[in-house]
């Protein structure tokens, strides 16, 4: 692991809902210029992680740095982060070129800065043809990009993603995966949830599993069989847990 | 601070719902209140003629005035109620929610623009109700307005802005709620509450029925007139209630 100055770290978290441990003692690091991807099954953790990373939901337990700020002493510089964890981005009575442009102004970008941005991430993610149309009128794929689109329109330093392939078209998932690779390499910090293990690989420089809201162990995205190898982590997890 | 206005303004130029009720809000009352001028002298015998005549609201300018009035203080809350509703339960059943976390523009400010704007957008819908009703009264065929007629219009539209601050306090049912049905269900409690209030003698005082007793007491000469300074309570409830809901939307995780 690098030791450049962390991005996103999240130590020790602990999230409980009732009797339910959706966090237990988790930890993460995410630092500039690598794209780490967080695996596992559905009630993982994994939207856990990132919503409390966001500082969408407080965690019982743990600390949360990001871009140098704790999240529980002080205001991080929001000004500098991306988010998809909701694939319904949008206000459906405002057009494609309106949502970027209010994203890009609540984003922190003055009323021209947001044009430009907004303009340039239509061209960038190949929404020109629904530039013009009413959110409500779009596809789930079309709006996911849309999300996508809003996520990255102010070129973040951090960049989270849940599950950001899902309504995707094969088009898009090549565009999904162009974007990441462009915006890792102006050395931003981007974490990535996904369930496609072979998708994850193409563009994670780390891949963690996460399970029953622990970060289990990590797979070598350049590894053969990464499928085999995830279950056999996660039952061998189980068997521990179990022992 | 200056994005999140701009966007709310956005929001509520592009959205169906505020300009449907700026109609429903700006037209329904004084249409009413012409049909009911209308059922009354014409005395047909039927339910609404014999409805019209029990409410007594007179002749000419003053029959009209006092019914539009009357509906207006009722119509208007709910027109209005229904806007802030929709403006601030809109980001949960939207799930738009969502985006406004991790944002460079504080929750906290986004729902300051909110409250603003519904505010402000409210207020102009008070300026024009008054020569809106003022042309419907004409068309109706009432004959010249005289003094009195430009006293009564000038308070419809003190009452209406009034009423636009008052609704603020469905924001905050709607945002503990975090959705439009309980900005709805508290809509239809606050409707009902000043009803209470007058029945056990405290109308004067109680902020959602006082701004309508001030406006509708000088068009019926044998109710007790209300003090312009009671619509102190006014402001101050806005105050509140604001405070509270801004207080929400700083603290508020997402469920």
């Amino acid at each position: 692991m690098s030791l450049m100055p962390s991005a996103l770290s999240c130590q020790h978290l602990v999230k409980r809902y009732g009797d339910l441990t959706a966090l237990n003692r988790l930890d993460l690091i995410v630092v500039p210029g690598e794209v780490v991807a967080i695996v596992g099954f559905n009630g993982a953790g994994k939207t856990t992680l990132m919503r409390v990373a966001l500082g969408m939901v407080r965690p019982d337990a743990g600390h949360v740095t990001i871009l140098g700020a704790d999240l529980a002493d002080g205001r991080p510089d929001w000004s500098r982060v991306g988010h998809l964890v909701d694939p319904r981005f949008g206000y459906p009575e405002l057009t494609v070129t309106e949502n970027l442009y209010a994203a890009g102004r609540l984003h922190g970008l003055p009323h021209r800065a947001a044009q430009a941005a907004a303009t340039a991430v239509i061209e960038r993610l190949a929404l020109d043809p629904w530039a013009s149309r009413r959110t409500r009128t779009l596809s789930q794929g079309n709006r996911q990009r849309l999300g996508l689109a809003a996520a990255v329109l102010h070129r973040p330093a951090l960049l989270v993603l849940d599950e950001p392939s899902n309504a995707l078209d094969p088009s898009g998932v090549v565009l999904l995966r162009d974007l990441i690779s462009e915006i890792v390499a102006e050395g931003t910090a981007v974490l990535v949830s996904s369930h496609h293990l072979d998708e994850v690989a193409r563009v994670a420089n780390r891949v963690s599993v996460v399970h029953a809201g622990r970060v289990i162990g990590e797979l070598d995205p350049a590894g053969r069989d990464l499928e085999r190898t995830f279950f056999a982590m996660v039952h061998a997890a189980d068997a521990n847990q179990v022992a | 601070m200056h994005a999140a206005y701009h966007v709310e303004l956005l929001k509520l130029r592009r959205g169906r719902v505020p300009a449907v009720a700026s109609v429903v809000v700006l037209l329904a009352p004084p249409l009413l209140a012409w049909a009911f001028l209308a059922a009354a002298q014409a005395n047909r015998g039927d339910p609404l003629s014999a409805k019209a005549a029990a409410m007594a609201l007179g002749v000419g300018w003053a029959g009209y005035l006092n019914g539009l009035t009357q509906i207006a203080a009722t119509g208007g809350f709910v027109g209005i109620g229904i806007v802030v509703a929709w403006c601030f339960g809109r980001e949960f059943a939207d799930y738009t929610v969502v985006s406004l976390y991790a944002s460079a523009t504080s929750r906290h400010t986004v729902a300051a623009a909110k409250l603003v704007v519904v505010t402000g957008w409210a207020a102009v819908v008070a300026v024009v109700a008054a020569p809106v009703a003022l042309v419907i009264g004409l068309l109706a065929g009432l004959g010249s307005p005289d003094t009195a007629t430009f006293a009564a219009l000038g308070r419809l539209a003190v009452l209406l802005a009034a009423t636009g601050m008052l609704a603020l306090v469905v924001a905050l049912f709607a945002s503990l709620g975090r959705g439009y049905l309980a900005g709805f269900a508290g809509l239809a409690a606050i409707v009902v509450a000043p009803q209470l209030a007058i029945v056990a003698g405290i109308g004067a005082w109680f902020p959602w029925s006082a701004p309508a007793l001030w406006a509708i007491t000088p068009l019926n000469p044998t109710l007790t007139a209300i003090p312009t300074w009671h619509l102190i309570v006014v402001p101050l409830t806005a105050l509140v209630t604001s405070a509270l809901t801004l207080a929400w939307w700083q603290t508020a995780e997402l469920s």
